[in-house]
């Protein structure tokens, strides 16, 4: 159950990160229409990209090397899943620039996600560390 | 609410009963401050201490030993973590992760850290990680 709900709660990251990049992206390049297919390439590429995070990403026993190894190697798998996927669905083209900025844009897609998880942290942080306040006081008991 | 006492028969060991439709947070709070002054056996080199719950900071387990660690001092106790789980599950002492439980009440605060782990400095300012999964049970104990 929880591994379903990490799931889904980074699919939803991660998803709306294709999805504000992907937006950022056909705004730069000037397009004005889209096709409603490009719904189900993001969702795809969110679905895929969520599997290889659950599999990929840092687990809480992983020391801080083992860790920076993960991410490093997930980045790495990430940007190795979207450029045949950019290709086949024509967001990019199989040339340096086109590879360059798939890599950029997994990168900014990966900041965001991960951004996203750390403000949620904080915001439950907060929370409990106003219950504690509430609850205990500053001093010592 | 009803208040009764008695008085054990000689002999007998003191005794508190509580009979309510549902333990709500003022019973909690009544509960850890009965429980408060109960004491603990430690271990210091040669030395056997009576531990006060309200002492301790955190209970660890390092090397299959049970240690607890009050402001100054770490005492080894001869408990199992799961048994102190156990008995002190209505005080504010909490499990925060497989190998540690942590006296909430000494908790300065909370913040999120690398690998989606929480780390919680102590009053006496020292750190110790809260495991992603024990994070909803500290929600729930301090009243969120």
């Amino acid at each position: 159950m929880r591994t379903f709900s990490n799931f889904v709660k980074w699919f939803l990251y991660i998803t709306t990160g294709i999805l504000v990049i992907c937006g950022i992206n056909y705004k730069m390049a000037g397009a004005t229409i889209v096709t409603v297919d490009i719904f189900w390439m993001i969702l795809f590429c969110g679905f895929v990209t969520t599997l290889a995070t659950m599999l990929l990403l840092p687990k809480e026993e992983d020391g801080r090397t083992k860790s920076c190894i993960k991410f490093a190697l997930h980045y790495v798998v990430l940007c190795t899943i979207m450029i045949p996927l950019g290709v086949w669905f024509g967001w990019i083209e199989l040339h340096l620039t086109g590879i360059v900025t798939m890599m950029i844009d997994v990168g900014g897609v990966y900041l965001l996600s991960l951004g996203a998880h750390y403000f949620i942290d904080c915001k439950q942080a907060d929370e409990i560390n106003r219950m504690l306040k509430e609850r205990y006081g500053d001093s010592e008991r | 609410m009803k208040i009764t006492i008695e008085t054990p028969k000689p002999g007998k060991e003191d005794e508190v009963i509580i009979r309510c439709a549902e333990v709500d947070d003022k019973l909690m709070r009544l509960i850890y401050a009965l429980r408060e002054d109960e004491r603990l056996t430690g271990y210091l080199e040669d030395k056997i201490v009576k531990l006060s719950l309200k002492d301790i900071y955190y209970f660890e387990a390092v090397d299959n030993k049970i240690f607890a660690y009050a402001s100054e001092e770490t005492y080894e106790i001869r408990r199992k973590l799961y048994e102190l789980e156990q008995d002190f599950v209505h005080t504010d002492f909490l499990r925060i992760s497989k190998s540690a439980i942590v006296n909430t009440s000494k908790i300065a605060y909370v913040k999120p850290i690398f690998n989606g782990r929480f780390e919680a400095k102590l009053k006496n300012g020292e750190k110790i990680i809260i495991s992603r999964q024990y994070v909803a049970e500290l929600k729930k104990k301090i009243g969120i």
